[in-house]
């Protein structure tokens, strides 16, 4: 998943209980990583990826919100990640 | 020729260059205390979601210039007194080089100013961090340096005081602890501002188009060391001004000044690791690296301010029990002179930076919990209850003192400044607590709209949320009102207040020196024909005191329980590695 300039870059549609590797990055400043509202909270840095395993344990809509100042549009910056029953 | 007076008040011997660079830098330091408190009002405005003040751009434009004049330009200016006090006046001896003092002083001045128009002209709001690739203007940068340039002249000035003192031998064995704690702060200052050297030189060369490329995570690392470690500055000064004012008020020595010099030698050592805890959630740097600075070079550093905690309240303890106050665990405590705003505000400053701040503190610096604090609105809460209210108090207490002391002036208002530290902790408190409930519900910092109006996508936080956010927003108003109520006082005082001293010439509060006729000292009187004051000499006081190790014990068991709770909302996130 890939934060830039005002928008988290795709969608995540996952599966519950399944392990994935997340890799995520930013294209152009520093931005938060923010998973609303299990509260996970990385720090996205341009020109380095951060790579982990997630496992999420519950099903539901959950909202990505930036929480690194990235100029005047970071209230603007949202992603999604699904997480459906398998 | 030097030039002494003595306050016929407090008995301390001031050296007129000194005393005209102390008067300076308080009032500079005052000055940007306004400028970030009229700020601050307009961040807390617009963080309390039913107001919403200000438009987006006004907003980040204004919690960038509250941040940097709070923490960098009203802390470190007044340090830059209290390190001239703590070497020049406490040592009895005249200031090292005082013109290069006033050039220190002159830039920054200039620093300050040339930061402040490059935030105000729009184009550099950055926040404080101005994490690069985020680029500010070129003049931004170059306020910065200009200032750390003239706090580190300053660092100088101070170093050859004391070393001007121990040649002219005004004092015996090693200096006194408040020098000493001030001497830490001076160390720790050398470090920081060689940090910000490193990072901030290239940032603004990079600004102006010398070099094409600063690297992000390595100006997160570096910019931390500067960025934390400047906080540690402060402890070791408001620390320092503990120590004075325990022993200022109440005559007070240490419980044991072997264990509270090695305390403040633990913040040379370790403190400046605190840095690491911006970066727990980072990527590109070793699990190993974070592990080591966020348990054993934390945890000695915590130790440190669990002493100066421990010792300070028990260094009064037992001061007052002497007097006679023995009933109970806390007469001590009840018969303290709470409505001297030297005291309420002293020891209001001690009590929310231990138990908020300190806890808090270790709570988010631990590696695994930080995955549920980071860059949520708890970080300004916890620094906010150490720096805004530990150090700020500390600094504001201080300022009673030196009102009468140094300017030479009565209270004005006497009534306010009495109510002004319970305003001002109650404020702080209420926002600073309201602050950590939203951050745990996941509120984020720096963030201008938590209703994301006009976004694509959408998100709603809890009802709770926006509740806390409302009460933290009542709390930051009557924080701002507490913070109005001291520059009231402490800017009428120095205009209006009754002059103390007779002979007093007419701009004396604003740096220029009393009448020639106060200066009737040409060298200190020495050891031993002068009687020296509590906080001028050496001693412990004793360990005879059973209030303070109560208090401490209730800080520890808060501190277990919140600290279990958290490792609890920590086990209900998704499971990650």
């Amino acid at each position: 998943m890939l934060g830039r300039l005002w928008q988290w870059y795709p969608i995540l549609e996952l599966e519950k209980n399944q392990s994935y590797r997340l890799h995520l990055s930013s294209m152009d400043w520093n931005h938060g990583f923010s998973l609303q509202p299990v509260n996970i909270n990385l720090q996205i840095i341009p020109g380095y990826e951060m790579v982990l395993t997630v496992t999420p344990d519950q099903a539901g809509e959950f909202t990505v919100v930036c929480n690194e100042y990235c100029g005047i549009g970071h209230h603007l910056m949202l992603g999604k990640i699904y997480v459906g029953e398998n | 020729m030097a030039q002494f007076r003595v306050c016929p008040d407090s008995g301390f011997y001031f050296d007129r260059s000194a005393e005209s660079l102390m008067k300076a830098n308080a009032v500079a330091g005052a000055v940007s205390l306004l400028i970030a408190g009229i700020l601050g009002l307009g961040v807390i405005l617009t963080r309390w979601q039913e107001v919403h003040l200000l438009p987006a751009d006004l907003f980040y434009q204004v919690l960038t210039g509250h941040g940097i004049n709070a923490l960098i330009f009203w802390i470190i200016f007044f340090e830059m007194a209290i390190l001239y006090f703590a070497s020049s006046t406490l040592l009895r001896t005249r200031l090292a080089a005082p013109r290069w003092a006033w050039l220190g002083f002159a830039l920054m001045i200039i620093g300050m100013v040339m930061n402040n128009v490059a935030v105000l002209q729009g184009n550099s709001s950055v926040m404080m961090t101005s994490y690069a690739p985020m680029q500010a203007a070129p003049h931004f940068y170059l306020g910065l340096i200009l200032f750390a340039v003239g706090a580190l002249i300053g660092c100088f000035v101070f170093l050859g005081t004391l070393v001007i003192a121990r040649d002219d031998k005004t004092y015996e064995g090693s200096i006194p602890l408040v020098t000493f704690g001030a001497l830490t702060a001076c160390i720790i200052a050398v470090f920081t501002i060689a940090s910000g050297a490193i990072i901030l030189v290239p940032t603004f060369l990079w600004s102006i188009g010398y070099i094409g490329h600063i690297d992000a995570a390595m100006y997160r690392v570096i910019w931390w060391g500067l960025g934390h470690s400047s906080q540690q500055i402060n402890v070791a000064a408001h620390v320092s001004v503990w120590y004075l004012i325990a022993g200022v008020l109440f005559g007070a020595r240490p419980m044991s000044e072997k264990v509270s010099r090695f305390a403040f030698l633990l913040y040379i050592l370790f403190l400046q690791l605190a840095s690491a805890h911006h970066i727990l959630v980072d990527p590109g740097i070793s699990s190993e690296w974070k592990v080591f600075n966020t348990s054993y070079a934390m945890y000695l550093a915590v130790l440190a301010s669990m002493i100066h905690g421990l010792t300070v309240p028990g260094s009064v303890e037992v001061a007052q029990r002497a007097k006679g106050y023995t009933k109970g665990m806390f007469e001590w405590l009840r018969k303290a002179p709470w409505g001297n705003p030297v005291f309420s505000g002293f020891f209001f400053s001690l009590i929310i930076f231990g138990f908020i701040g300190g806890i808090t503190g270790v709570v988010m610096g631990t590696e695994q919990i930080n995955l549920i604090i980071h860059n949520t609105i708890y970080v300004p809460a916890h620094f906010h209850a150490t720096v805004a209210v530990g150090t700020t108090l500390a600094f504001m207490a201080l300022t009673y003192l030196l009102i009468p002391v140094l300017f030479r002036r009565a209270l004005f208002l006497p009534w306010m400044a009495k109510w002004q530290p319970y305003v001002f902790s109650a404020g702080m408190t209420l926002m600073i607590l309201f602050m950590l409930g939203a951050g745990t519900l996941g509120v984020s910092r720096r963030h201008w709209d938590m209703d994301f109006t006009g976004a694509l996508l959408s998100f709603e936080y809890s009802g709770t949320a926006y509740t806390m956010m409302g009460v933290a927003g009542v709390g930051g108003v009557l924080g701002v009102l507490g913070g109005a109520m001291y520059l009231i006082v402490t800017v009428g005082s120095l205009l209006f207040g009754k002059k103390l001293d007779e002979s007093a010439g007419l701009f004396q509060g604003f740096g220029v020196p009393l009448a020639p006729s106060s200066y009737n000292v040409s060298q200190p009187e020495r050891l031993p024909m002068a009687p020296k004051l509590a906080v001028e000499q050496h001693g412990s006081g004793g360990m005879e005191a059973p209030g303070t190790f109560v208090l401490a014990l209730a800080l520890l068991v808060c501190f277990v329980v919140y600290y279990f709770i958290n490792w609890d909302y920590l086990a209900s996130v998704w499971p990650l590695s």
